[in-house]
């Protein structure tokens, strides 16, 4: 053996122990890293208030399958707690025992460094006596070591404190500048053969998924009840159907919309529509107006001619607004 | 001239016909305007936002405030609907009663009259079945102005509201993801993300969710969906969201969670995952700046090719009738 095949072994063999050394570090337990910013908040901090929903939010320090996440809280704290939301960790089971709250992932997967993760439990009862706490948040692996952990600032239970509950209900306003409105027509002149009356809607409400604005009319539609009985026919069979005017001896209505609110696809651009009297959706909005009302100005057009029989005809145009769920 | 004659004729006839109509239309305004119009009505209708928390086999009792926002009396008319729970939380409620619960609903004012500017509290009172199984009601009420017949078309501006109750206990919920609809490629960095959320269980459903958005490269966030989303038994509901992933290009790889309770003390969990291909502004600009340079050095190496290729034919002297020069040091040789 000469002196460079020597040589290549013996860096041959360190390189072996670099990478067995290498290993052996990996597979050691890492020491416990420290969760970023802590927080521990409450909803309701009045001794021995019951249904208090408790939110703590962290962030992970090191990589590593997270099976379950320990916070503690003072010793007579109680109440059944419900996951109100998970974020950043997955689907899993809580569970108060003693002073921890233990929330269980069902499917424990790596997460990585960094990770906010926020836990948010209702159903909890204060502690029985005033006191000042910290909670000491640990994340743990399968084997229940902890991977981080760390403690959050301090949360005061008070008795002397008042706790203010408001509801606001959910409300709606809806205004309409039209109770009723009368039109004469007459076929035989140009100008008064065709007639539109705008009847102005504005709709206010704090649904947080918004509202639904519907139109129908009366079985008959517009109806003339003495003989001969006749109904002017409407623009379209409905929405699915709605087009530019039709012509003569028709009746029917197009929409102007002013605010967020999204008109069906078919009234764009001016198109008409016949009303039904099973009533279609025409707008919604998918969120709350705020301060500023929607307003909807729904353009009813009649047209009529010599095939129109004469006398009196009446309607009914029900306009219904429905906050979402 | 012919022609001019009839230019004054039409125009004396346009005359005669513009002072016809005014007259007809003085003598008959109505003809071109609403003969009627009655003034309308503001109705504001309040009910709690959360359902209220009931016993099967007692009464739950709720509340319905009206109010008259307008100069005049208004008298509404309340009755339960049927209440339709549909999807993106769109309810409907028809005027026909309600053959679950217009029974066993009682509107202690069924006809109120509001003053001007004034409110009514009205309550309801929801007699709970003994036997109904743990779930989130909604009870359907169409609050109807009463508008005088003075007019050929009578408008009405109907409000409809709903009241909820919760009867505790266990059930069966399930929700998923049934769309996550990215676009196929996306230059620029924003990716719009939407996810539509299932609930395809028998029981009444809340659920929330994050986005975790991986690429391109190493980088990686969670988006969380904004708003916890209800849902009916069997409806949808689509949730827009838009992320932006790290610089660079590449495919970025979005799995979306979505998390429900299946029990007060246990969430339950549902993916789907997408990709989209990425350029982010930055990366397009180095990726553009970077093909404008390797065009540039190409067309400058071009012209110096041809520029030398040119003095050598210079060199080479006149070029033959009979081809090109090499052809003839070819020939030549």
């Amino acid at each position: 053996m000469n002196h460079r095949t020597l040589r290549t072994l013996a860096s041959a063999g360190v390189a072996t122990l670099a990478i067995a050394g290498a290993g052996v570090l990996a597979a050691a337990p890492a020491a416990a890293g420290t969760l970023g910013t802590v927080s521990w908040a409450v909803s309701n901090n009045q001794v021995g208030a019951s249904g208090v929903q408790y939110t703590f939010t962290f962030t992970t320090a090191d990589t590593g399958t997270i099976a379950s996440i320990t916070m503690t809280v003072p010793a007579t704290t109680g109440g059944t707690p419900a996951v109100e939301s998970n974020s950043g960790i997955g689907a899993g089971t809580v569970d108060l025992t003693s002073d921890t709250i233990t929330y269980t992932v069902t499917s424990p997967v790596s997460v990585p460094a960094d990770t906010s993760i926020q836990l948010v439990f209702s159903g909890l009862t204060n502690p029985s006596s005033a006191t000042s706490s910290t909670s000491t948040v640990t994340t743990l692996n399968g084997s229940d070591e902890t991977i981080d952990a760390s403690t959050s600032q301090s949360v005061t239970f008070a008795a002397g404190d008042t706790t203010v509950t408001i509801a606001v209900a959910q409300s709606t306003t809806f205004s309409s500048d039209t109770q009723s409105f009368s039109l004469l027509l007459d076929p035989s002149l140009a100008g008064t053969a065709t007639i539109t009356k705008d009847v102005g809607l504005s709709v206010q409400s704090n649904a947080a998924s918004g509202y639904t604005l519907s139109v129908r009319n009366s079985s008959n539609g517009l109806y003339k009840s003495t003989s001969p009985t006749y109904a002017i026919p409407a623009a379209s069979a409905g929405m699915a159907s709605a087009a530019t005017w039709p012509g003569a001896n028709r009746y029917g209505y197009s929409l102007t919309l002013t605010g967020p609110t999204a008109g069906h696809a078919n009234l764009n651009g001016g198109n008409f529509a016949g009303y039904t009297s099973g009533g279609e959706s025409v707008a919604t909005a998918s969120g709350p107006t705020g301060a500023s009302a929607h307003t909807i100005a729904l353009t009813n057009q009649i047209q009529v001619s010599y095939a129109t029989p004469a006398g009196t005809y009446t309607d009914t145009l029900t306009y219904t607004v429905t906050p979402s769920y | 001239m012919g022609c001019g004659t009839r230019v004054v004729m039409a125009g004396r006839t346009a005359a005669l016909v513009t002072a016809l109509m005014a007259v007809l239309m003085a003598a008959w305004p109505a003809l071109a305007m609403p003969a009627n119009a009655a003034a309308g009505s503001v109705l504001g209708v309040s009910a709690p936002a959360d359902p209220v928390t009931a016993v099967p086999g007692q009464p739950v009792a709720t509340t319905v405030r009206l109010s008259n926002g307008g100069t005049e009396p208004l008298t509404v008319r309340l009755a339960v609907g049927t209440i339709k729970l549909g999807d993106r939380g769109e309810v409907t409620i028809d005027a026909v009663p309600d053959p679950v619960w217009a029974a066993s609903t009682r509107i202690a004012e069924p006809t109120v009259t509001l003053a001007a500017q004034s409110w009514f509290e009205n309550r309801v009172v929801i007699e709970v079945p003994a036997g109904l199984r743990p779930d989130t009601y909604f009870v359907g009420i169409l609050v109807t102005p009463q508008v005088p017949a003075s007019g050929s078309v009578t408008v009405v501006n109907e409000v409809g509201t709903y009241v909820g109750f919760d009867v505790p206990g266990p059930r069966q919920r399930s929700v998923r993801i049934s769309e996550l609809d990215l676009p196929g490629a996306v230059f620029g960095g924003t990716v719009p993300v939407r996810v539509r959320l299932v609930n395809d269980g028998p029981s009444f459903a809340t659920a929330w969710g994050e986005l975790h958005v991986s690429g391109p490269g190493r980088s990686r966030q969670v988006v969380r969906l904004p708003g916890r989303y209800r849902l009916a038994a069997g409806s949808y509901r689509d949730v827009t969201v838009s992320v932006t992933p790290g610089f660079g290009a590449g495919p970025v790889k979005v799995r979306a969670t979505a998390f429900y309770n299946v029990s007060d003390q246990t969430v339950a969990e549902t993916t789907a995952t997408a990709s989209v291909w990425v350029v982010s502004r930055a990366a397009g600009i180095a990726a553009a700046a970077a093909a404008a340079t390797l065009l540039g050095g190409a067309i400058l190496l071009a012209a110096r090719r041809w520029r030398r290729r040119r003095r050598a034919m210079r060199a080479a002297g006149p070029i033959p009738p009979s081809g090109r020069p090499h052809a003839g040091r070819t020939a030549g040789n």
